[in-house]
């Protein structure tokens, strides 16, 4: 299927420091993909200006049929874009509840009480983000990304820091979306749970991305085995 | 886009409360000056809205709310619009009442 959103030969330094120096990343609806790399590899960099968060020195973004050379967030998001931050996204000022209803009036959203449900933060509504354990935080803020049901979902390092039960209701979720037709690009560290859930696997190195296609076939490239999965990963945990 | 409802009262409450509390606290400034505080001049009133809209947009950045306004499509544009309006208007009836007043 065609992406929905692919930003396209992304070039990006930070002072002296190269971090991309031609990245992609392809979001396609109906996939979940992982976008994988060691720290400082610039997996995050590129998320975020794939979502608009950041600018590219140089390369495009095409999302929805449009290209952009310089874009906000705040654009794609009115296009049906959805960021989640490796930052808790939601504000400590308001109720959780609260704030998926501002999501839900925004964007015409979907049921507030039913994405709570889904994420296990139902009865978690009434309360600031700031009363909740990281993992909770982590839940509510997908939460707010089941309520604005958009057609892609970029999520920075969602795993981290939460527990094993946590991250499966992140699972489900992410698999669930994507199986319903969203674009789903995440990145993260956690190789197991994050191979066993994707669609297609992309890897950042050196700057650059390489699109290794689905984990089963991913896992067989020499260089990513050597360079980034190590010698204790073993295939057979597909 | 335009904010809704839900997140207009949200952040004009922000507007009006972070005025407020500058408001009180440089009219006892004034007081201590010797100046009138609800007869300053143009000047010194928009210097006060801009003050407040700073301090909003401070309180917004204390709240790393900046991923949540963007993922609702809310720009800096339409923020600052909403932070201007309580301190226009409460400025401006602080004019009038001080006029009728006197």
């Amino acid at each position: 299927m065609k992406p929905i959103l692919a930003a396209d030969s992304i070039v990006k330094s930070f002072g002296e420091r190269r971090v991309l120096t031609s990245a992609t990343l392809r979001a396609v609806p109906g996939e979940l993909r992982v976008l994988l790399g060691r720290n400082g590899s610039g997996k995050s960099t590129l998320l975020k200006i794939a979502a608009g968060w950041l600018s590219p020195d140089s390369g495009a973004i095409h999302f929805h049929g449009r290209v952009y050379l310089s874009v906000r967030l705040t654009e794609l998001a009115a296009a049906g874009l959805f960021y989640l931050p490796d930052q808790d996204l939601l504000s400590t000022a308001f109720t959780v509840g609260r704030q998926l209803e501002m999501i839900r009036h925004q964007f015409d959203g979907g049921d507030v009480s039913a994405a709570a449900q889904q994420l296990g933060v139902a009865g978690h509504l009434d309360k600031r983000p700031s009363e909740l354990s990281g993992g909770e935080r982590r839940r509510a803020d997908l939460a707010a990304g089941v309520v604005r049901r958009p057609v892609c979902l970029l999520a920075d390092e969602p795993y981290r820091g939460i527990a094993p039960k946590d991250a499966e209701a992140l699972t489900r979720t992410f698999v669930g979306l994507a199986a319903g037709g969203m674009a789903v690009v995440i990145t993260g560290h956690e190789v197991p749970t994050l191979l066993d859930t994707a669609d297609h696997v992309s890897w950042c190195t050196s700057g650059t991305t390489y699109e290794l296609g689905p984990p089963a076939v991913a896992v067989q490239n020499p260089a990513f085995r050597r360079e980034y999965l190590g010698s204790w990963f073993h295939s057979r945990a597909i | 886009m335009r904010p809704n409802r839900l997140l207009v009262r949200a952040y004009l409450v922000r507007g009006a409360s972070l005025w407020l509390v500058a408001r009180v606290t440089l009219s006892g400034v004034f007081l201590l000056a010797g100046i009138n505080p609800v007869q300053l001049s143009a000047a010194v009133m928009g210097e006060i809205i801009l003050l407040s809209i700073g301090l909003s947009f401070l309180e917004t950045h204390r709240r790393r709310e900046r991923a949540f306004l963007a993922n609702l499509a809310v720009g800096p544009l339409v923020l600052g619009a909403l932070f201007a309006g309580p301190p226009i208007i409460g400025e401006v009836a602080l004019r009038i009442g001080g006029a009728v007043l006197q």
